[in-house]
């Protein structure tokens, strides 16, 4: 590898003007056109679009489910469908929910618009990210297939054993149920260690840490949170695979196992498990307020420690899911006070963004009124939850009615409120155009209006007694006016996606034109142009503040030498973010999909034989060595 | 047939609850305590065979009471209530009136509030939950109003700014961090005061004190409940379990396959049946009638219909009754025709108590 041929092909960025830099990069980093390119491309844009797109479809076939659901208990004694059938429903609605949309779809957004948001060309192991896209496509596309093959998962979204075992369910359903975990857990903590990787070493220069945008740290600690939970609901999934597969003994009492083993591997991953999907909510609001007032988030050092310690409480409360087990008095108590702990955190937050508009000049676009909707149900749905942490109240209120209205306000409140607010904000940035705000406006009047009445009532009905997960109920109880209120409003709330996917279509045609930075924000997505070119930035920006849309002056400072005609990207020291080394980002490739398709070949095997383990393994192995086969020869000639 | 089941008739028709329901299934009070006798009325001709044999239950069940419900109750309140939220309220004349008209608010304002509910508390842990729901229920809306309250302003306040251009770091108002800090001090004290409340209700939960009157292992199964009266003449019932009014009865939880959860929201909170496991739960009932439970775990196919009724009966009655069941080894035969019933009537819910009590 002589210094001759390097010199050769060294085109810096310093040494173009303008147009050429862009036209050159934007070859350099582009995707090959054909189904090979598409297959193979590596572009962190391109892939969080994909995530972004299939969650969404999967929060419309989830959302499908509980209206199915909804018209079967809108009246008691109803027969629309038979308990076999509803129980499928809402173990498939839960389950997609939860991992199909919930996880990816913060992943989606972190995937597409962290890269530019810390300023560099592409995330970390872009092959990997292209590998987890497959591995929870195809995990989403196994559970679903099975589903319309009449091979159904129906034991609720958290499975418990002995109700799971062989025994009691026989079928493949929940094996399939507990191999999609495994798919989506893997896809999750791959994305993950992309994104911690992306954040702590390849911010632009002068972005220190007390600069990095709150989004961002947010979803630094939502990645952090995914790499200490999913290990024990991956443990959990496979140790319920293998109590039905090849009979192990986990957690059967007989045996010397335990039933409530499954309950507290399963919750230490469940109660982070709200946070991961909760966490990204909270980027979209502070992203979102900020922009709007005009202002950064008030706070900032005590918004990222409130972060910080969001992350490490949740991993102390995951017994409150098992309050009526039966626990000793002191662990009970434990789990009271640290329940209650997490509410100061959030409260903090919630104290944050509010002073923040009160500072600033809020805009009251279709984006910020979506997260006044979401304090609104958040903050009821978060004071619903410090009800459930005292354990004498959750002996009553535990799976009743009362916690599906509890969790519906904090994920729906929590996540899908913010959520199409981010939809209506960075819609621009993505394809160049602006949503409709007036038919925003209309989707939030049905979308507000719907959830309340359909999620409202279900407080009052757990209250009078009725248990969660009942297919019907006899019309003597007396619940069935609520419950039709409730399916009113499912109607209105579901109508509400159904118009913004209207929007969506309908502006991306048509809308008007955006321009680069439509809202005025501040942080560096704004700076690349709608939608950006692959290589995101032409030029690596030079950050000196927190908010470096809103400096003062026209000249924006860059950092040059990376080469053209090369991917490359500029790594960072992790605390000061000064400039490294140059770091070659890996090229397109098709292996990362031929892995993941072998992968999920070998778990879907394994549903069926145990040695589906060890012939899937050599082929994997031969995949992945293939796909790590060193290249650097032909690339440096 | 045509029969109604037990609770259709009892326990609606309270003074709070004037909706639909309330009217078709109203009985009134007094015309119930003879109903059994009399048979008048279709409604309570139906429901004869379940209490052929004992024709002196009382009828008159925790729904059915007329506004004088509250204060006919008030004897003997402060020993039910966590002291610490009594002393908060010791000058309150009347706990049920505490517990309740929250109660009755909450229940004209969405209609009945049925035989299951656990804002109709009829037993001492009951009437304990339910005080501790109302006071995080009215701290919490409190709190809520108040955070929506500040949002409200800080949207509407008055802008000496217009037009201002977007700042990269304004200085911090001086305002702004007071009201922060206060905030964020109220919310600790706020949730240090909840903590506390929930430490002493706690109490109520775990009590273990000795001395239950009655001593009663109940069995989960899919789907239905083996009751089984130990002691020397033990026998089983199902999916009904009588106690005496007013002594505490000890129900032992176990299950004999997968998990569920016995609960009877009038009488107290819920625990779960675990395999392998045993756990213990006290009940009380404060007056007699009929109080409806049901599964709360989820445990397959037919959970919705997994419900079971405990009937609480004047200690004499429940003595006579408790000879009478003894007296002649009840065959298990019932059981298993028990579990048929239930397999096979899948859609009609609860198999009626009259299937097994005759
Ligand atoms: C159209 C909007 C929605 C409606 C009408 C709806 C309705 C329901 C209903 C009726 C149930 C209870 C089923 C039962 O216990 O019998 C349920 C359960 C559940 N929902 Fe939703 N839901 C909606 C959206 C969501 C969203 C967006 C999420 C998560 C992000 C979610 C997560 C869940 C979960 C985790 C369960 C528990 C499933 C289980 O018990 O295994 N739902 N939903
Ligand atoms: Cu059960
Ligand atoms: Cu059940």
């Amino acid at each position: 590898m002589s210094q001759a041929v390097e010199e050769r092909h060294e085109t810096r960025d310093t040494d173009l003007g303008d147009e050429e830099l862009r036209a050159r990069l934007s070859k350099t980093w582009g995707t090959a056109r054909g189904l090979i390119g598409i297959l193979s491309t590596v572009d962190h844009k391109i892939i969080g679009i994909r995530y972004a797109v299939t969650a969404f479809v999967f929060l419309l076939a989830g959302g499908i489910m509980a209206i199915i659901m909804r018209l079967q208990l809108a009246r008691p004694d109803s027969h629309f469908v038979d308990a076999e059938l509803y129980n499928q429903l809402f173990t498939m609605h839960g389950t997609t929910m939860m991992f199909l949309f919930g996880v990816p779809v913060g992943e989606a957004f972190a995937v597409y618009l962290l890269p530019l948001m810390v300023g560099t060309r592409n995330i970390a192991f872009p092959r990997l990210n292209a590998f987890s896209y497959y591995v929870y496509l195809f995990g989403g596309l196994m559970l679903w297939g099975a589903f319309a093959l009449s091979i159904r998962p129906d034991v609720g979204w958290f499975s418990y054993v002995p109700l799971a075992n062989l025994n009691f369910t026989p079928g493949k359903g929940p094996d399939y149920w507990a191999q999609m975990i495994t798919f989506t857990e893997v896809a999750a903590l791959a994305v993950s260690v992309e994104i911690v990787v992306t954040v702590l070493k390849q911010r632009a220069p002068g972005m220190t840490l007390d600069r990095i945008p709150l989004f961002v740290w947010t979803m630094l600690v939502h990645s952090f949170i995914i790499i200490f939970a999913m290990p024990a609901i991956m443990l959990a999934s496979s140790m319920l695979i293998m109590e039905r597969l090849v009979g192990t003994q986990f957690f059967n009492p007989d045996a010397g196992g335990d039933p409530l083993l499954w309950q507290h591997l399963f919750w230490f991953f469940g109660h982070p498990e709200v946070y991961i999907i909760f966490l990204p909510g909270t980027a979209f609001v502070s992203a979102i307020v900020a922009t709007f007032s005009r202002r950064p988030v008030f706070g900032y050092l005590p918004m990222v420690l409130s972060l910080i310690a969001i992350g490490f409480l949740s991993f102390g409360l995951w017994v409150h899911h098992m309050f009526v087990t039966g626990l000793p008095e002191i662990g009970a108590a434990f789990f009271t006070a640290s329940s209650m702990a997490i509410a100061i955190p959030n409260g903090v937050q919630i104290f944050c963004w509010i002073a923040t508009l009160w500072d600033g000049k809020p805009v009251l676009k279709t984006p910020l009124i979506f997260v006044l909707g979401f304090f609104f149900i958040f903050v009821a749905g978060g004071l619903s939850g410090v009800m459930l942490a005292s354990v004498p109240i959750d002996t009553q209120v535990h799976d009743t009615y009362f916690v599906v209205a509890h969790f519906h306000y904090v994920l729906i409140g929590g996540t899908v409120f913010p959520l199409v607010a981010a939809v209506y904000y960075w819609f621009p940035k993505v394809t160049g155009r602006l949503m409709d705000e007036r038919l925003g406006k209309w989707q939030f009047v049905l979308a507000f209006t719907g959830f309340n009445v359909t999620f409202f009532p279900m407080h009052l009905l757990g209250l009078h007694g009725m248990p969660r997960r009942v297919y019907t109920y006899p019309a003597e109880m007396g619940w069935g006016g609520l419950n039709l209120l409730a399916s009113t409003g499912a109607l209105l709330f579901f109508a509400s996606f159904l118009l913004m996917l209207y929007n969506m279509i309908a502006s991306a045609r048509s809308g008007a034109l955006a321009g680069d930075n439509p809202w005025g924000a501040d942080t560096l997505e704004w700076a690349t142009s709608s939608p950006p070119q692959p290589q995101n930035f032409d030029r690596i920006p030079c950050v000196t503040s927190g908010s470096p849309l809103w400096d003062k002056g026209d000249d924006k400072a860059v950092v040059g030498g990376l080469k053209v005609d090369e991917r490359e990207l500029l790594v960072t020291s992790v605390t000061e973010a000064r400039p490294d080394i140059r770091e070659e980002s890996p090229a397109p490739s098709i292996w990362p999909f031929l892995a993941a398709f072998a992968t999920a070949v070998a778990f879907i095997g394994s549903i069926y034989t145990p040695w589906a383990v060890t012939w899937g393994s050599p082929v994997v192995a031969i995949v992945l060595v293939a796909w790590f086969w060193p290249k650097t020869i032909e690339e440096n000639v | 047939m045509h029969f109604r089941r037990p609770y259709e008739t009892w326990n609606f028709g309270t003074a709070a609850c004037p909706g639909l329901l309330s009217q078709l299934w109203r009985v009134d009070a007094a015309k119930q305590k003879n109903a059994a006798d009399q048979a008048e009325g279709e409604e309570c001709r139906n429901v004869e065979p379940v209490f052929a044999e004992n024709p002196d239950i009382a009828f008159q069940t925790h729904g059915s009471a007329s506004s004088t419900l509250y204060e006919a109750h008030n004897t003997e309140r402060d020993r039910r209530v966590p002291d610490l939220v009594f002393r908060l309220f010791r000058r309150a004349s009347n706990w049920r009136a505490l517990a309740s008209l929250p109660a009755a608010a909450g229940a004209l304002a969405s209609g009945c509030t049925g035989v299951q509910s656990a804002l109709d508390p009829h037993g001492e842990q009951a009437d304990a939950l339910a005080v501790l729901f109302w006071i995080f229920t009215a701290v919490l809306g409190l709190v809520w109003l108040v955070t929506m309250a500040g949002l409200f302003f800080a949207l509407t306040r008055r802008r000496d700014s217009r037009g201002e251009p977007a700042q990269a770091r304004p200085a911090v108002k001086r305002q702004v961090r007071i009201a922060f800090a206060a905030m964020l001090a109220s919310t600790v004290i706020i949730l240090s005061g909840l903590t506390v409340l929930s430490f002493d209700g706690q109490r109520m939960v775990f009590r273990d004190e000795a001395g239950a009157a009655v001593t009663i292992s109940v069995i989960g199964h899919q789907w239905w409940w083996q009751v089984r009266y130990e002691g020397n003449n033990g026998f089983e019932t199902a999916n009904e379990i009588r106690i005496p009014v007013g002594s505490a009865v000890d129900i032992k939880l176990t299950t004999g396959d997968v998990i569920h959860s016995f609960w009877i929201p009038s009488l107290a909170g819920k625990l779960d049946l675990i395999p392998g496991k045993s756990n213990e739960l006290r009940i009380q009932a404060d007056k007699p009638g009929v109080y409806r439970g049901q599964c709360a775990e989820f445990c397959g196919q037919q959970h919705a219909h997994m419900a079971i009724f405990v009937v609480a009966l004047e200690p004499s009655e429940f003595e006579r009754w408790r000879a009478k069941q003894a007296a002649p080894a009840r065959p298990m035969a019932h059981l298993t025709k028990q579990q048929n019933v239930f397999a096979s009537a899948a859609s009609s819910p609860s198999p009626a108590l009259s299937e097994h009590s005759r």
